[in-house]
């Protein structure tokens, strides 16, 4: 960037761009993509893990062990998907270490509407909130990690298998398993 | 999800958008007759809506300045010192020279013959006492009330 006007509005940057800038030196190119990304990769870690402080350590983690793979990254996958792959590997790794299951009690179950009955029906309370997030942390951790991805991130199931290293079939396979465990769970028969 | 029907499996995908074209006019076809998929696919719909109507989280901060300002990535020199073979020529005679002359004197301690030294060993826990300690008492060097 030595001979170039640094790039002022980096919010029209693609990914794929800001990674070329900052292979090339432009440093402010990797905050940028630091600033897109924090808040999705702490959501996820945060609800892998259930707790605000392992999760901004995580997330920091997460983004360092980026800025020192980005340079001699190649954009097989986006850049997105290799991120959240990072952040995974980490997040996986920590869970494991501390071979902590978490047993969070469930206190009242998950009313599933009718299926007849109109979208008024539908859960929307904050105690409903509550228990889906109390479910998650009961779930298995390789179900909850695929429930994220595809719910709250809403990837494809090409992208979650780049994610995960798996192939689409068990990705396919795998995420109907976990929304049965989950609803099992928030009903209360699990 | 479980198998109350042979599309039991595909509910997810179709949820997903994931089915290809011929398979999800199938399973809507099915989906008319069938209460039990309809059912669960409703649960499915329910709980996605519940899944992006979670709270949003934030870090709370720009994370960006406290990881360009990590001492991890100044203890990593962006520029790397690059040298000419010319350049480490002197180095490698030197490092050379000094190995040889190492292994030349090496050999030349270890050619000459043995001096012959001779270590004596020491009893010290043998049961007799030594030969002249005896002598001396027996030639009466030692009073024998001392002793």
């Amino acid at each position: 960037m030595s001979n170039r006007e640094p790039c002022c509005n980096w919010e029209q940057l693609q990914d794929h761009e800001c990674v070329v800038l900052f292979q090339g030196g432009e440093q402010a190119a990797f905050a940028e993509l630091v600033r897109r990304y924090q808040d999705r990769i702490f959501r996820f870690v945060l609800r892998m893990t259930d707790c605000r402080e392992e999760a901004l350590e995580l997330t920091q983690d997460t983004m360092l062990k980026a800025f020192h793979a980005l340079a001699d990254w190649r954009p097989d996958a986006t850049f997105a998907t290799w991120l959240f792959c990072v952040a995974n590997n980490a997040t996986m790794d920590r869970l494991r270490r501390k071979k902590v299951v978490k047993y969070v009690p469930i206190e009242e179950h998950m009313d599933f509407p009718d299926p007849a009955s109109g979208p008024e029906d539908t859960m929307q309370s904050a105690q409903q909130y509550r228990i889906l997030e109390a479910a998650l942390q009961r779930v298995h951790a390789d179900y909850r990690q695929i429930l994220l991805l595809r719910e709250v991130e809403e990837m494809t199931y090409a992208e979650i298998g780049d994610v995960l290293g798996l192939r689409e079939g068990t990705v396919k396979s795998r995420i109907a398993r976990a929304r049965q465990a989950l609803i099992e769970i928030c009903k209360g028969k699990a | 999800m479980k198998k109350h029907c042979k599309w039991s499996e595909e509910l997810s995908s179709y949820l997903d958008g994931e089915l290809g074209a011929s398979s999800r006019l199938k399973f809507e076809a099915h989906l008319g007759s069938c209460f039990n998929c309809t059912e669960m696919l409703a649960q499915l719909r329910n709980l996605r809506h519940c899944f992006q109507s979670l709270p949003q989280q934030e870090v709370g901060f720009d994370l960006a300045p406290v990881i360009l300002a990590n001492p991890a990535h100044r203890a990593r020199p962006a520029w790397r010192p690059s040298f000419s073979w010319w350049q480490m020529l002197p180095v490698s005679f030197a490092a050379a020279a000094t190995v040889s002359l190492g292994v030349f004197m090496g050999a030349s301690l270890s050619s000459k013959p043995d001096i012959g030294l001779v270590v004596p060993t020491l009893a010290v826990f043998e049961p007799m006492p030594p030969f002249d300690v005896c002598v001396a008492v027996m030639s009466g060097c030692y009073p024998k009330d001392n002793i």
